[in-house]
């Protein structure tokens, strides 16, 4: 418009104002009750429901908006989750490769879903929606178009009636008027007054006609497609549903797999751990001090929290026989403690079996076990329990100072070379109840001892 | 072992202490605690390491309980967002629809799954970690007591070479020496003994936990997804009828049909009816 001319744009700026004058005009008249309103019942009920669908389509198109976004969070937090767990995998563990494959499995997934609802759903929803704007905008012309014929009629109608009294009027002076005119001039007043009135009449009608029309073209184009689309509402439903429904159904019936995997994973990873610590019997972890004693098989801290999974408290280190120390020699292993966990069972049949190599003096009489427990069910298995019968002065470093009346635990040599004939190697009572380690142990003369 | 003869009691090991003093040189006992000392300086380097192990394990903890609560929210967002969606469908759906039953009866299984997936989460992975993470603060701070201890450990022996080592012996001295430096090896060697034992056994439990969390997890997603995934076919069913119900009317978007026909019926406007 701009560019054809300043004149034109005026003379349409022009038309605008005055159309909306007349609109306005037509309108308070109308409220006043001094004009008649065309109303179409039926066709305010199709507005109805126009605006209803819109409201409705609008609402879906948001929800799915927000599913998506949702998805979006779900998506991330699935995979936070499998990075933490990834990171703390370690090569050795069963099924490093197979749950790399799964995370990236499960990847795509997430991408492959939130792509075919945002194609498929969102953007059908989309395209639905986009048409109602244009045509809110044709009903509102409609509208316009309708108050403008409805102008029309009434000062076409108007002017009908005032046509006969404006006859009336203009007759007498018009007539007084002809008789004091010329001759050449008879009939031409009056013929000038005729043309004047029915002028104004002829443009009256033309604009009626024309206000009719285009209020009735825009009428029936909407009269036909408000119904259509209100019935199209079904359809658009019924499709964005029944592929979001179909596309989550085959969503989660992957994840399902997927799930399973994981899961099988999982079982089997524990499966290799428990065998893992059931075989191994040296538990690895930084040597502490030369002669002290096992690894502390207490067990987990207390999992009763761990409700709805049974969380079996892993045997760390269930087998009776030590983890290796120094000063001790496996071979030798005569001697056992234990916490409260494992049994000693086999361990010791093969042991007693050693003791008459170890004993030569006294073969028969050591089959039996004694077993010394504190409070704390730590428990020491030892051959022997002699009694100081006279008071003995350690001489050395490695023995065992001996007062009248002290019960000794009678432990085996380290190396059974060292045993010198008459020695034997034992640990005080009173020592392990207080100290519960085997560190003060040391060797003393038998014959200052008796059995108890 | 000379050390490990100062049993419980103290009198006794104070006397033969004194009477090794008496016996061997002062050189060899001054030996021993440097011995000692040094012994105990690899034990600490030792020990640095599971102190570390135990720092990692309470970042990786923190990090798996945060994401483990992220997923939880996120669930809950999917919950919030698909019955949202369920609602606006119903809201929707006109009662003379195909189906309307169903689809209420669809819509409540949904949500109560949801419901469950969610419960069960929180019980079985957000509280798992929330126990295992708790846990940490108590061992660190018994670590840092037990370093504590060590630094009494380390001055008692260091003041008592340092009296073994003079050229003039008071022998009072000494003894009281001797006496704190036994009860601060005992307090040392205590903790330090119950440390010893529970840290190795704590950074494997590390990975109990992980398998735990992952395995529930794993089965819980296992679960829902296929209940869900029937859910979803039935939706799909219902909706394959209300198709069918509707079959007369056009489903495609595309441009809208125009009647642009005024000779036509329809064209004809009440307003020029009431006009006459």
């Amino acid at each position: 418009m701009a560019e054809i001319g300043k004149g034109v744009t005026a003379g349409k700026l022009a038309i605008n104002v005055q159309k909306r004058l007349t609109r306005a005009q037509e309108k308070v008249l109308q409220k006043l009750g001094k004009a008649d309103e065309t109303r179409d019942v039926v066709f305010e009920e199709m507005v109805a429901n126009f605006n209803k669908q819109m409201g409705e389509g609008t609402k879906l198109q948001k929800d799915l908006k927000a599913y998506l976004a949702a998805v979006k969070t779900m998506h991330d937090a699935s995979r936070r989750l499998q990075d933490c767990l990834a990171d703390m995998y370690e090569p050795d563990w069963f099924g490093k490769e197979e749950m790399d494959a799964l995370a990236e499995d499960t990847d795509t997934m997430w991408l492959d879903y939130h792509q075919s609802i945002t194609d498929k759903s969102l953007q059908d929803m989309d395209m639905y929606l986009s048409q109602f704007p244009d045509i809110k905008a044709r009903i509102a012309k409609r509208d316009r178009k309708l108050v403008d014929f409805d102008s029309a009629r009434h000062h076409f109608t108007s002017l009908q009636k005032g046509k006969k009294k404006d006859e009336a009027k203009i007759a007498k002076p018009a007539a007084l008027l002809e008789m004091a005119a010329p001759s050449w001039a008879q009939g031409l007043i009056s013929a000038h007054q005729v043309a004047q009135t029915n002028l104004s009449y002829n443009q009256a009608e033309e604009d009626l006609g024309r206000a009719q029309k285009i209020f009735e073209e825009l009428n029936v184009e909407l009269q036909d497609e408000l119904p259509a689309l209100w019935d199209r509402r079904v359809g658009v439903y019924v499709n964005t549903f029944q592929s979001l429904a179909g596309h989550q159904e085959k969503f989660h019936k992957e994840m399902s797999k997927l799930s399973e995997n994981l899961n099988d994973i999982m079982t089997k990873l524990e499966e290799q751990r428990q065998i893992n610590q059931s075989n191994t019997q040296s538990y690895s972890q930084p040597g502490w001090d030369e002669a002290e004693t096992a690894v502390g098989e207490e067990g987990w801290i207390d999992d009763t929290d761990y409700e709805a999974q049974p969380y079996t408290e892993p045997n760390w280190d269930n087998d009776g026989a030590n983890v290796e120390q120094g000063g001790w020699g496996d071979d030798q292993y005569t001697q056992v403690e234990l916490d409260g966990l494992g049994q000693v069972g086999p361990q010791l049949d093969a042991e007693k079996s050693r003791i008459p190599q170890i004993w030569g003096k006294h073969p028969k009489n050591f089959t039996d076990f004694i077993c010394k427990s504190d409070v704390n069910e730590k428990r020491l298995f030892c051959f022997l329990q002699v009694k100081a019968v006279h008071d003995y002065a350690a001489t050395d470093g490695d023995e065992l100072e001996l007062k009248m009346g002290d019960v000794v635990l009678v432990l085996a040599f380290d190396n059974p070379d060292e045993q010198d004939d008459g020695w034997l190697m034992g640990l005080k009572e009173s020592h392990w109840f207080q100290k519960k380690d085997i560190s003060a142990k040391g060797v003393f003369p038998e014959n200052f001892t008796q059995r108890v | 072992m000379a050390e490990n003869k100062m049993g419980p009691n103290l009198q006794a090991g104070a006397g033969i202490f004194a009477k090794r003093v008496q016996k061997s040189l002062n050189r060899a006992q001054e030996k021993v605690l440097q011995k000692l000392g040094k012994t105990m300086e690899t034990k600490d380097e030792q020990f640095e390491l599971c102190s570390q192990n135990l720092n990692k394990q309470q970042i990786d903890g923190s990090r798996l309980f945060k994401d483990v609560k992220a997923y939880y929210a996120a669930v809950k967002g999917m919950h919030e967002t698909s019955k949202r969606l369920s609602q606006t469908l119903s809201d929707i759906y006109e009662s003379d629809w195909d189906g309307v039953k169903d689809l209420a009866v669809i819509t409540e299984s949904e949500d109560l799954l949801w419901n469950d997936y969610e419960e069960k989460i929180n019980d079985q992975l957000v509280r798992t970690m929330e126990n295992y993470t708790s846990q940490f603060p108590e061992v660190k701070e018994r670590v840092a007591k037990r370093g504590r201890k060590l630094v009494d450990y380390d001055s008692a022996r260091h003041h008592l070479e340092a009296l073994q080592g003079a050229k003039k012996k008071d022998e009072a001295k000494i003894a009281k020496a001797e006496e704190e430096f036994n009860k601060a090896q005992n307090v040392f060697e205590e903790i330090n003994n119950e440390l010893r034992e529970e840290l190795p056994v704590l950074h494997q439990s590390r990975i109990g936990c992980y398998v735990t969390v992952f395995e529930n997890i794993s089965n819980l997603r296992d679960v829902f997804y296929k209940e869900m995934s029937g859910l979803n076919r039935e939706l799909y069913n219902v909706m394959k009828k209300l198709e069918t119900q509707h079959s007369g009317k056009a489903f495609i978007i595309k441009g809208l049909n125009r009647c642009v026909d005024p000779g036509s019926k329809t064209c004809r406007t009440p307003a020029l009816e009431a006009w006459g």
